[in-house]
C-alpha cells in the first residue's frame, strides 16, 4: 500500500485534483483507492465532486484544533489497511496543516505502508497574496512536497506563472514542478510521470 | 480544614509557585482534556458536548483513573460555546453528526465585510447581540447551559483538585477570522487593512471590559487567552506585529491588572515571534503549547520570564507507548523545568489517547 499526501492551503484544488487522480488510479490502473479527508476549519467535502465509484471517502476531523488531527489521520490509515486494504490511499491534509509534520508522524508510527508521496498544491492565482501574508507557512509546504503542482492556471497570467514557478524552485530545488488546472482535468502524462516518479520516492517502516 | 481541601491548597501552591517562575516541590501536572474522558468512560460524545453536567461527571470519573494530578484545565464543556470565541456555528454530534464524532467548528463566511463598518458603527457588543441571534441562531439561549459551569467548578475542587482555567477571552484576530473564514480574512487583511484594524480596534475596546466583568465575576486564578489561527507560522511578521501581538498585549495586560494569571494557549508554531513575548509582564503568564512551536526554544527565549506548560503532543498520546511519553516528560521536567514549569499535554488531550499513556504522562512528575 502506498500513500499519496496532498497538500496547499485552504482552496487549493486539493479535492478537485485528488477527483482525477482517484478515477486515473481506479479506472485506468485498475487499481483500489481510498481517499482520507482531512477536516479542520474548512467548509466540508462537497460529496459530489467525490461521489464516484471504484473508490472509498472517508472524513475525518478534529473538533477547533488542528493538533489532533495528525494523530487521527495516522490511526485511519492503519484501520483503512486492515478493513480495504486499498493498494493507494490518498489523503487530502487540512489546507492548514504543517506537511512535514503529517510527514513526520506518519513515517514514526505507520504502519504497513511502502511509501508516502507528496503533492502540494500552489493557487497560482493568490499565490502572490499568500506568499506575502503567509511566507513561512506557504514557502514551507512547498519546501516539503515531492511534486508541485501550481494549480488554476487558467486565471493566472503566463508572465505570473514563470516567476511563481522558479521561486518555488528556488525554494525546493529537488521537487519537480509542473503546472495546471485541475479545473478543466489533467493529463494523463501527469499522472503516470507521477506514478513513475513515486516508485523512485523514499520507502518507509518496511 | 478537611483532607481535600488541604490538598486543594497544597496544590494550589504548587501551580503558583511554578507559574511565578519559582521552583516548587516537585513539577505540577495539570493535563487538558475533554473528548478523551468521554471516549475513555464510553459517554456518547453526543451527550457529553451538550451537557456540562455529564461532561463534568465523565472528566471528574475518567480522571480518577488516571492516577494524581495537581489541576484540571477544563471542569466541563459545551460545544456551542466555542462560537463566542469563533463566530461560527458548531456541528454536533448526534444532531449534524454522527452520536460518537467529534464536534466540529463549521467555518463558514457567516460575517461579511459590511460587519466591519456595522462594528465600527455601533459597538462590538451590540454588533455581537445582532450576530448571535441573526447568523448563530439564538446563540444567546443555546448558551444557558453554560450556566453550570460555577457547580462544575466547585465538584471539582472539592475533591481537591484546581481548575486552572476558569474562563476564555481572545482577541479580535481570533474572531473574525472565526467568522470571516481564513481565506476571505486574509485578503481583507490585504485588501481592506485599515478597515480591518479600525474595527479590531473598536471590538477591543468591549473585549477588554467583558473580560474584566467577567473576572471580577468569577474570580478564577487563570484564564484561557489564546488562538491558532494567529499564530506566527500563518502571518507575515508584519501582519503579526500589526494584527496580533498588540491585541494580546492589550489583552493579556487587562487580565494581569485583574490579578488574574494569562494562560497564553498558543496553538500552532509561534516560534519565530517568541521574543516579543518578552514585552508581557514578567511572571505573570504561562506559555501553553502544543507540540508545534519548539518547546526548547521558548525555554531558552523566555525561561527567565513566563511559566511554560505543555507541551506532551498528541501523536504520542494517541500513538506512542507509554515508556515514550514517560521518557518525553522527564525530558521536560529536566530541561523545562524544574521551575517555571507546569507538565501538561500539548492542547487537549486527543480522544483517541490511551488511558496508560495519559496516566505515564500524569505519574512522571513523581
Ligand atoms: N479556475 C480554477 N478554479 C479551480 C481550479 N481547481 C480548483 N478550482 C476551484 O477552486 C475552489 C476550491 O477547490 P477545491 O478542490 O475544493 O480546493 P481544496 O484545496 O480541496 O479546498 P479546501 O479543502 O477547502 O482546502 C473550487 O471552487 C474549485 O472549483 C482550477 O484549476 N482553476
Ligand atoms: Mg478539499
Amino acid at each position: 500500500m502506498k500513500i499519496i499526501l496532498t497538500g496547499g492551503f485552504l482552496g487549493s484544488g486539493k479535492t478537485t485534483f485528488i477527483r482525477h487522480l482517484a478515477e486515473f488510479l481506479v479506472k485506468q490502473e485498475g487499481k483500489r483507492v481510498v481517499i482520507i479527508e482531512n477536516e479542520a476549519g474548512e467548509v466540508g467535502i462537497d460529496d459530489k465532486l467525490l461521489s464516484l465509484d471504484g473508490f472509498q471517502v472517508k472524513e475525518i476531523s478534529g473538533g477547533c484544533i488542528c493538533c489532533q488531527l495528525t494523530a487521527e489521520l495516522t490511526v485511519a490509515v492503519g484501520q483503512i489497511m486492515k478493513q480495504f486494504n486499498p493498494q493507494w490511499i490518498i489523503v487530502e491534509a487540512t489546507g492548514l496543516a504543517k506537511i512535514a509534520s503529517v510527514i513526520d508522524t506518519l513515517k514514526k508510527y505507520g504502519k504497513g505502508f511502502e511509501s508516502v508521496y507528496t503533492i502540494v498544491l500552489a493557487d497560482a492565482e493568490r499565490w502572490q497574496e499568500l506568499a506575502e501574508i503567509m511566507p513561512d507557512f506557504v514557502f514551507s509546504q512547498v519546501a516539503a512536497a515531492d511534486l508541485v503542482l501550481v494549480n488554476k492556471i487558467d486565471q493566472a497570467p503566463a508572465v505570473d506563472l514563470t516567476s511563481i514557478i522558479s521561486k518555488i524552485k528556488e525554494v525546493n530545488p529537488q521537487a519537480r514542478v509542473e503546472s495546471v488546472s485541475a479545473l478543466n482535468g489533467i493529463d494523463e502524462k501527469l499522472f503516470k510521470g507521477l506514478i513513475r516518479d513515486e516508485s523512485g520516492s523514499t520507502p518507509t517502516n518496511p | 480544614m478537611t483532607a481535600a481541601n488541604e490538598l486543594y491548597e497544597e496544590r494550589l501552591k504548587r501551580i503558583k509557585t511554578a507559574a511565578a517562575l519559582e521552583k516548587p516541590d516537585r513539577v505540577p501536572v495539570v493535563p487538558l482534556a475533554n473528548a478523551f474522558c468521554a471516549r475513555h468512560m464510553g459517554v456518547k460524545m453526543s451527550e457529553f458536548c451538550t451537557n456540562p453536567k455529564i461532561s463534568n461527571e465523565t472528566i471528574i470519573k475518567s480522571f480518577s483513573r488516571l492516577g494524581e494530578f495537581d489541576g484540571l484545565q477544563s471542569a466541563a464543556f459545551y460545544a456551542t460555546g466555542l462560537s463566542t470565541l469563533w463566530l461560527s456555528k458548531v456541528k454536533l454530534p448526534g444532531y449534524d453528526l454522527p452520536e460518537n464524532e467529534l464536534w466540529q467548528v463549521d467555518e463558514r463566511e457567516l460575517m461579511t465585510i459590511e460587519d466591519y463598518d456595522a462594528i465600527i458603527d455601533k459597538g462590538y457588543n451590540e454588533f455581537l447581540s445582532d450576530y448571535y441571534r441573526e447568523r448563530l441562531d439564538n446563540l444567546e439561549a443555546k448558551l444557558q447551559p453554560l450556566s453550570y459551569m460555577p457547580q462544575a467548578q466547585k465538584n471539582i475542587e472539592d475533591l481537591g483538585i484546581v481548575l486552572f482555567c476558569g474562563g476564555m477571552a481572545t482577541i479580535p484576530y481570533e474572531s473574525f477570522c472565526g467568522g470571516r473564514s481564513m481565506p476571505a480574512f486574509l485578503k481583507d487583511l490585504f485588501r481592506i487593512p485599515d478597515k480591518v484594524q479600525e474595527a479590531m480596534d473598536v471590538a477591543m475596546v468591549d473585549i477588554l471590559e467583558n473580560t474584566r466583568q467577567m473576572l471580577r465575576a468569577a474570580k478564577p486564578i487563570a484564564i484561557w487567552t489564546g488562538g491558532w489561527r494567529s499564530a506566527s507560522e500563518f502571518l507575515s511578521p508584519r501582519l503579526w506585529n500589526r494584527f496580533v501581538f498588540p491585541y494580546f498585549k492589550q489583552l493579556v495586560q487587562a487580565v494581569v491588572d485583574e490579578g488574574v494569571i494569562a494562560i497564553l494557549h498558543f496553538d500552532s508554531d509561534w516560534t519565530r515571534d517568541l521574543e516579543y513575548l518578552r514585552e508581557l509582564p514578567k511572571g505573570k503568564c504561562v506559555l501553553a503549547l502544543d507540540g508545534a512551536t519548539d518547546i526548547f526554544k521558548a525555554k531558552e527565549i523566555l525561561g527567565d520570564h513566563m511559566c511554560i506548560m505543555g507541551d506532551v503532543p498528541s501523536s504520542p498520546l494517541s500513538l506512542g507507548t507509554p515508556d515514550e511519553v514517560h521518557d518525553y516528560c522527564r525530558r521536560l521536567i529536566n530541561e523545562i523545568g524544574p521551575a517555571g514549569f507546569i507538565l501538561s499535554s500539548g492542547c487537549d488531550i486527543p480522544p483517541n489517547a490511551k488511558p496508560e499513556n495519559v496516566k505515564a504522562m500524569i505519574d512522571s512528575v513523581k
